[in-house]
């Protein structure tokens, strides 16, 4: 993403969903500490704070960084408040469903985490209401980030292998998925292949009213905010992909979809927290799915050497092998 | 004697204008009421059935509304779409101050537009429907006082228009 585009969706769509005193005070930040930042994070009768590569800064009233709480602006009920009528286009109503999920996506692909008071039907997140914090997150595309993972995933110029990749929150995971999509369905050189993405909290393509904010490439078909069972079911039904993509899998209504994808000849290329194998069988269905070879390769990543650094990748099939040839020794 | 008759006359018409302009504010008054009721019906429906945002409700409300409610809305929306820093029911309250002229309502029926312009759009479709019950059920209230009004004191101050004036020129002849 350029600086001047940055620069543009700082102006047009972060500070837009601000209170008028607290983008007062973040357009007095210098510019080149303001295109770096990662999160704005507002929290009802605490400092001001933005995070910029793993590191906290709190915030004066003057938009200078300070170093004590005491120094620094505090924010207050109503600022979060109006807020969020400006994130919502003063039409709260409007973004009940977003407000269940504890997220709203802005123009950009940008994103406000919002916590508050939550309201329960049937046990599950009806809304957030007395919301008490706002987490806007800066969506950064990275092109061309993904170059190492393709290439390990590429198993022919019109294929690829069914792959999973794990690693720690903040590793770098949907970055990196949101690169590869782009690069197979651009083709860069090669054939382009038709993706479908399963985007179920809008985090791959940062759809806005339905409209992807980021590059997906030019054969790619988004389902935003459909649950991922169901949105494979429904890609391999309607638009014949030649790759579904999902993010964070782990519930049994995954594992069913995606052996309903694997049997129609689809791959899959998906993501999963856990930094080590052992966290991975840990969980119940995502150990299933390994032990059943759904996927052919699985990918960790962490952020050693800057984000989607690939720490180790595993040929499932050579893992059994071992594994069986240690059981008969 | 001539000019005499001619002032007279001049007072006749005058105070039989006044007492129907004074009439015509009863009227403007229940039709500006039933115009609001209108308003927030639309507002209900797309609110509650479709979820619409308020500035696009604006946008389809404006060419459709009697004024002076479409120069209100023009104003609400373009001070929300171009500065955008405002909380809605300080816009909503300003608006209706810088119109309060052209408004022919009583400070009761002004109260309950003010308090729609502090609801709308702040709470979820449930709180919403509860305040749209809330408003509409005002406002039916105030439309009953209002056609009362309308029907008590049109005649009465057309009637003591002409009344005035002729008591006038009998003087003056």
């Amino acid at each position: 993403m350029s600086n001047q585009r940055l620069i543009q969706d700082f102006n047009e769509v972060i500070f837009k969903g601000m209170d008028l005193k607290i983008k007062n005070i973040l357009s007095r930040l210098p510019l080149t500490f303001l295109l770096g930042i990662d999160e704005i994070r507002l929290r009802v009768n605490n400092p001001l704070m933005v995070c910029k590569m793993k590191e906290d800064f709190l915030i004066n009233d003057h938009g200078e960084i300070v170093q004590s709480v005491k120094e620094a602006y505090i924010v207050k009920e109503k600022e979060i408040h109006n807020s969020l009528q400006l994130l919502s286009q003063y039409s709260l109503y409007s973004i009940e469903e977003e407000l269940s999920k504890g997220f709203i996506t802005l123009r950009g692909g940008h994103r406000v985490g919002i916590t508050g008071k939550v309201v329960l039907e049937g046990g599950e997140v009806k809304t957030i209401k007395y919301v008490n914090g706002l987490n806007y997150r800066v969506m950064r595309e990275v092109k061309g980030c993904s170059r190492t993972v393709a290439q390990i995933i590429q198993r022919d110029e019109n294929d690829i292998y069914h792959t999973l990749i794990a690693g720690p929150p903040k590793s770098g995971k949907t970055t990196i998925l949101r690169d590869l999509v782009r690069a197979f369905s651009m083709g860069n050189g090669r054939s382009g292949l038709k993706i479908g993405v399963v985007d179920e909290r809008s985090e791959i393509a940062g759809c806005h009213r339905g409209i992807p904010q980021n590059d997906m490439g030019i054969r790619t078909d988004v389902l935003d905010c459909c649950p991922k069972g169901a949105g494979i079911i429904n890609l391999i039904r309607s638009m014949s992909p030649q790759i579904i993509v999902t993010d964070e899998i782990g519930s049994k209504e995954d594992l069913i979809a995606i052996r309903e994808a694997l049997n129609a000849g689809i791959k899959m290329i998906t993501t999963v927290h856990g930094a080590s194998m052992e966290e991975l069988l840990n969980r119940p269905y995502i150990a299933q799915m390994i032990q059943d070879k759904l996927f052919e390769k699985i990918i960790f990543l962490d952020n050693s050497n800057g984000i989607g650094t690939v720490s180790k990748v595993i040929e499932v099939n050579e893992l059994f092998k071992k594994e069986e040839l240690e059981h008969v020794s | 004697m001539y000019l005499k008759c001619i002032g007279a006359l001049l007072v006749f018409i005058s105070s039989c204008l006044l007492g129907r302009l004074q009439a015509n504010r009863f009227a403007k008054r229940y039709s500006q009421i039933l115009d609001f009721q209108g308003i927030v019906q639309y507002f209900e429906t797309e609110i509650c059935y479709t979820s619409t945002p308020i500035m696009e409700i604006f946008h389809s409300l404006i060419p459709i509304v009697n004024p002076p409610f479409d120069k209100i809305l023009k104003n609400v929306l373009s001070r929300i779409t171009d500065y955008g820093y405002e909380p809605l029911c300080v816009i909503w309250k300003d608006e209706l101050d810088q119109n309060k002229g052209s408004l022919y309502l009583k400070q009761e029926d002004l109260d309950i537009l003010l308090y729609f312009g502090n609801v709308l759009g702040t709470t979820d479709t449930e709180n919403q429907k509860k305040y749209f019950a809330l408003v509409k059920g005002r406002l039916h209230t105030q439309l009953t006082l209002a056609l009362e009004d309308k029907l008590k004191y049109i005649k009465l101050y057309s009637q003591l228009g002409i009344i005035v004036g002729l008591f006038i020129t009998i003087i003056i002849i």
